[in-house]
């Protein structure tokens, strides 16, 4: 069979009217699982598939990406409407998406999310049937100690989130890592701040500190005053993005997309890092810095552009090399099993129609992302109008049930309650969330790295240094930091030169916050 | 069958008024089947075959539950201490009921805290190495292994897994003195660290066949020792008794279903006959197949014995290779 | 930045939080094996750094406070006010009841009353809305969450839905 024969039957394969259904069908279903606080992509992907062992192997696939593409997409809803993030990927995208719901352009927020997502999942497909092969064999150079160089660079975007204090953004970093450190030590099996508890053993839930974070400190605030947005600002929910200000978020877009696609064909980083990482270098570049965290659209375009980088090609060590890169794609490869598929290099020989129909069918998702998106935003952005004092304590009843789904567990909704509790303090106090956040995420990645390259090198620390990779990773994190040094001399400098007119932050921050 | 619908909706409405439950049949509400393994993993997939194998004989649902954390430590806790009402089950592993309890002193459950209902399968293990490794057989890795402990290095998915004790318990049978000097490298769970041989990260991991399947298939991983008392089909290793180690055979992964030991003996009679049932189902058969696992109920008094029997070995073993967590 | 003072007390607890981490909390909450290849290897080696750090960085905000200019006055916190400090404690109350009352009541009701509970401590405009919106809500999560996600939703005895 030749290539194109095989291109030719692969799409023969896809034209089909049951194809294109499924794949509508499991978009749709994977943005409303991803909408939905506590019901992640990985979850929904889990609760199809036994759906797709009775159906023909293409569609069953089609099924499941379409789930996983709505999944990483829908997450992005809550994320903008009610400061929730529906998957741990989109809380990079409250940080400018929920300031700008909050100025009554959440409409602006959704359509930037859905055009951001749609662009870099097609960028993100198109790198997987164009360079699968080449990303595949990068991506698995890296070991343990690639992996900890390259989270220590991925910990200086903290600078970037930390607002105007980069001190405080360092102490919620510190918690968020302290945090993390909780439960069963990786390399010894030992307690670890559990203190008898067999609930504490397995760690904090990650969607419950998330969303104890985010949504539960903006109930305090509420609570505190409560008090409904001017009407008129609340108006302009239905404001849509304009063309000028897609097109200055297109560099942004186009960037995340490709950082989404690296990080995204390493197994094991998943889709959050990107997005905090995308954000961050759109925040470096952008002629609007300031604005960032404040409402900044071009905010929400990269932080959506990242994550959604990472969808298609966390395929690609599962299609070039039949090993997956995630827990989402771990499922996924249970499908194409059941039917006795083999993913992997030799799928292109044997069963080469299915590997072209999914390519298909991936570029032809892109497309459906667009129309199923945008009839899902057209109608969650109604809650923008729903009055707040049914809105905050529907969210709150919403975040119990969210947290309570992910793990079957009550005491992850104490944990919700509690750190809500803490992330209230911090609002007060002025500590950025967004820190603790990256580091919540990213801990865990760094420490277990460094102690799995120490066990690799039996206790040697030149392993750190042992390739190319590890050195322009070293570099990089030089960079940053010498950046972020001069960056905050300069600061602290115009500060002193401009001492009794400090007041910049103290007006956007109380524009931002009108419940206070 | 009028009759019985209408004494169950008798039964509902007096449990729904009054708290005293009232002796009707077993199952009056949904059973809750807690997974204690994230989804997708080889525990999840295996309890939602069975139980949509099993929908089909009780008029109320099966509904699954998964509890993830510290190596199923905590979904195990959860159905310990469980109201012993037969509505709220395990689906009990070999990581959670043999080697957890076997080498960590500080674990909240006990083997005697549950009932075991019925082992229903058993997935060999296999140890492989990286095909672009030197070592051809088990002789070549523990030639090494005895060489220079510390630069050996075996992958699992974290302390008291099935994996560490798997490759401990390989490398002590054929002779290596000193495995606790072996580098166990622990990663975040089955599928990292296949990969992390494949990577050469790792020297060698011993998994389930099911988790290896596709390496080896693509020619990425080479096994070179199946502990099954039969070759393994698609696995071109030898087995463990071929090569004189028929104490390898207790070696095996399971799944079974188990509830709190106070689990009244209507619903572990009910689960009995239900698991006997589900085992004859053609899809479940079909796909526990595919998934490299074998198809083997025992009743409750085998599994029980089968699992002390396991849980005895790996105890013996912790003790002797001083693997105990402190 | 908050006024002097404020950052000042921050500072002073960030910094006396670290110290009760290295001296009280990582020995006593961290187990550490009796034998280990590498310090470097140990589960208190990671969390020692962190608590380090914390205490090096309240350090740092206590001595950013002392050179900052007395003029410089940054953001206004606004002081909470009577009604304010009861409304937030009587949210916590409501939390904690909240959560205690899944186990009993089951979480379906619980969410009605924390719901109600909560339309009445923040004064709704319109409390026939938050109390439609209180009894409806919970229930259709419920009805989302258990008939098509599959969750297992806790449910007591006291008016079981199907």
């Amino acid at each position: 069979m030749t290539l194109m024969d095989q291109i030719g039957m692969g799409f023969g394969l896809v034209a089909q009217w049951q194809s294109v259904g499924y794949l509508v069908l499991g978009v749709t279903i994977g943005v409303i699982a991803g909408a939905i606080p506590g019901m992640s992509a990985v979850m929904a992907v889990a609760l199809t598939l036994p759906f797709t062992f009775s159906l023909q192997p293409i569609f069953g696939i089609l099924l499941l990406l379409g789930v996983y593409k709505g999944g990483v997409f829908g997450g992005s809803i809550p994320a903008i409407l009610i400061k929730t993030p529906g998957t741990p990927a989109s809380s990079a995208t409250t940080i400018d998406g929920y300031p700008l719901a909050e100025k009554g352009q959440a409409g602006k927020a959704l359509d930037m999310a859905l055009y951001a997502s749609c662009i870099a999942d097609l960028v993100s497909n198109l790198a997987l049937i164009l360079f699968a092969g080449w990303l595949a064999s990068f991506a698995l150079q890296f070991g343990p100690p690639e992996f900890f160089t390259l989270i220590l660079f991925s910990l200086t975007i903290i600078a970037g989130v930390s607002g105007d204090s980069l001190l405080k953004g360092c102490v919620s970093a510190i918690l968020g890592l302290l945090l993390a450190t909780v439960g069963l030590d990786l390399v010894y099996g030992t307690d670890r701040f559990i203190f008898g508890s067999a609930n504490l053993m397995g760690g904090l839930n990650f969607i419950a500190v998330l969303i104890g974070l985010f949504a539960i400190p903006e109930i305090f605030a509420y609570v505190r005053n409560p008090k409904e947005i001017d009407g008129d600002v609340r108006k302009l929910g239905h404001v849509h993005l304009s063309f000028t200000e897609f097109r200055h978020s297109l560099k942004s877009i186009i960037r995340g997309s490709f950082i989404g696609v690296i990080l995204g064909a390493i197994p094991g980083i998943g889709a959050a890092p990107a997005a905090f990482v995308s954000y961050s270098e759109a925040r470096r570049n952008s002629p609007n810095r300031a604005n960032f965290g404040k409402g900044e659209v071009e905010g929400v375009a990269a932080a959506e552009a990242g994550n959604n980088g990472v969808a298609g090609a966390t395929l690609i060590p599962l299609l070039a090399l039949g090993v997956p890169g995630d827990v989402t794609t771990a499922i996924i490869i249970g499908a194409f099993m059941i039917h006795g598929l083999q993913p992997g290099p030799m799928m292109f020989a044997t069963n080469g129609d299915i590997i072209y129909a999914i390519f298909i069918g991936l570029v032809l998702s892109s497309v459906i992302l667009l129309l199923v998106g945008g009839a899902a935003i057209r109608g969650f952005r109604y809650i923008a109008d729903v009055p707040r004092y049914v809105l905050l304590p529907s969210v709150l009843v919403l975040s119990v049930y969210g947290v309570f789904a992910v793990n079957n567990s009550v005491f992850d909704v104490g944990v919700m309650f509690a750190i809500g509790a803490i992330g209230y303090g911090m609002l007060l106090l002025r500590i950025p969330a967004a820190p603790f956040v990256i580091a919540f995420i990213l801990g865990p990645l760094l420490e277990n790295n460094f102690r799995q390259s120490l066990l690799m090198s039996q206790g040697s620390l030149d392993i750190f240094v042992r390739g190319p990779i590890t050195w322009f990773f070293w570099s990089l994190t030089l960079l940053a930091v010498a950046v972020i040094i001069r960056q905050t001399l300069q600061a602290s400098r115009e500060r002193a030169v401009l001492t009794p007119l400090g007041t910049p932050s103290a007006m956007s921050s109380s524009g931002t916050r009108p419940a206070e | 069958m009028k009759l019985k619908s209408l004494a169950m909706a008798f039964g509902l409405a007096a449990t729904a008024l009054s708290a005293a439950p009232a002796l009707a049949e077993y199952p009056e509400r949904p059973v809750q089947i807690v997974i204690p393994y994230g989804p997708g993993g080889a525990t999840d997939l295996s309890a939602r075959a069975l139980a949509t194998a099993l929908g089909s004989q009780s008029e109320q649902p099966f509904v699954l539950v998964n509890r993830t954390g510290a190596g199923g430590a905590t979904g195990s806790a959860a159905v310990a201490n469980a109201e012993g009402d037969g509505y709220t089950v395990l689906a009990a592993r070999v990581g959670s009921h043999t080697v957890n309890p076997a080498m960590k002193a500080n674990l909240p459950y006990k083997l005697e805290d549950f009932r075991f209902v019925g082992v229903y399968e058993i997935n060999p293990v296999v140890c492989a190495v990286s095909a672009n490794s030197d070592i051809e057989t088990m002789d070549d890795l523990v030639a090494m292994a005895k060489d220079d402990p510390a630069a050996v290095r075996y992958s699992s998915s974290g302390v008291g897994s099935m994996l560490q004790i798997a490759a401990a318990m390989v490398l002590d049978s054929f002779g290596v003195e000193n495995v606790r000097e072996v580098t166990h490298l622990p990663l975040a769970g089955g599928g990292e660290a296949a990969l992390a041989v494949y990577q050469g990260t790792a020297t060698f991991v011993c998994t389930n066949s099911s988790a290896l399947a596709s390496f080896v298939k693509n020619g990425q991983l080479r096994p070179i020792l199946v502990t099954t008392a039969e070759p393994l089909e698609g696995f071109d290793a030898p087995t463990a008794a071929s090569l004189g180690h028929e104490d390898l055979e207790a070696l095996v992964g399971w799944t079974g279903i188990a509830g709190p030991d106070d689990m009244p003996d209507e619903a572990a009679e009910q689960w009995r006959s239900w698991l006997a049932e589900a085992v004859k189902d053609e899809t479940f058969l079909n796909f526990m197949k595919q998934a490299g696992s074998k198809i083997d109920l025992m009743s409750p008094e085998e599994s029980l014995e089968f699992v002390n029997n396991q849980y005895q070995t790996f105890s013996r073993l912790v003790e002797d290779l001083g693997l105990r967590v402190e | 930045m908050l006024s002097r003072r404020i950052e000042f007390v921050l500072s002073a607890f960030i910094v006396v939080f670290g110290l009760l981490l290295c001296f009280v909390a990582i020995p006593l909450g961290v187990d550490t094996p009796s034998s280990m290849r590498s310090i470097l290897l140990s589960p208190a080696f990671w969390p020692t750094i962190l608590a380090v750090g914390l205490t090096a960085a309240g350090v740092l905000l206590g001595i950013a406070q002392l050179r900052r200019k007395r003029e410089d006055v940054g953001d206004v916190f606004e002081p909470l006010v009577g009604s304010e400090i009861l409304r937030l404690v009587g949210f916590v109350v409501l939390a904690v009841i909240y959560f205690e009352a899944i186990a009993f009541i089951g979480m379906v009701w619980a969410s009605v009353l924390a719901f109600a509970a909560f339309v009445f401590l923040t004064g709704a405009p319109n409390k026939i809305i938050g109390l439609a919106a209180a009894l409806i809500l919970p229930i259709l999560l419920f009805a989302f969450f258990y008939h098509v996600a599959g969750v297992n939703i806790p449910q007591s005895d006291v008016l079981r839905l199907p």
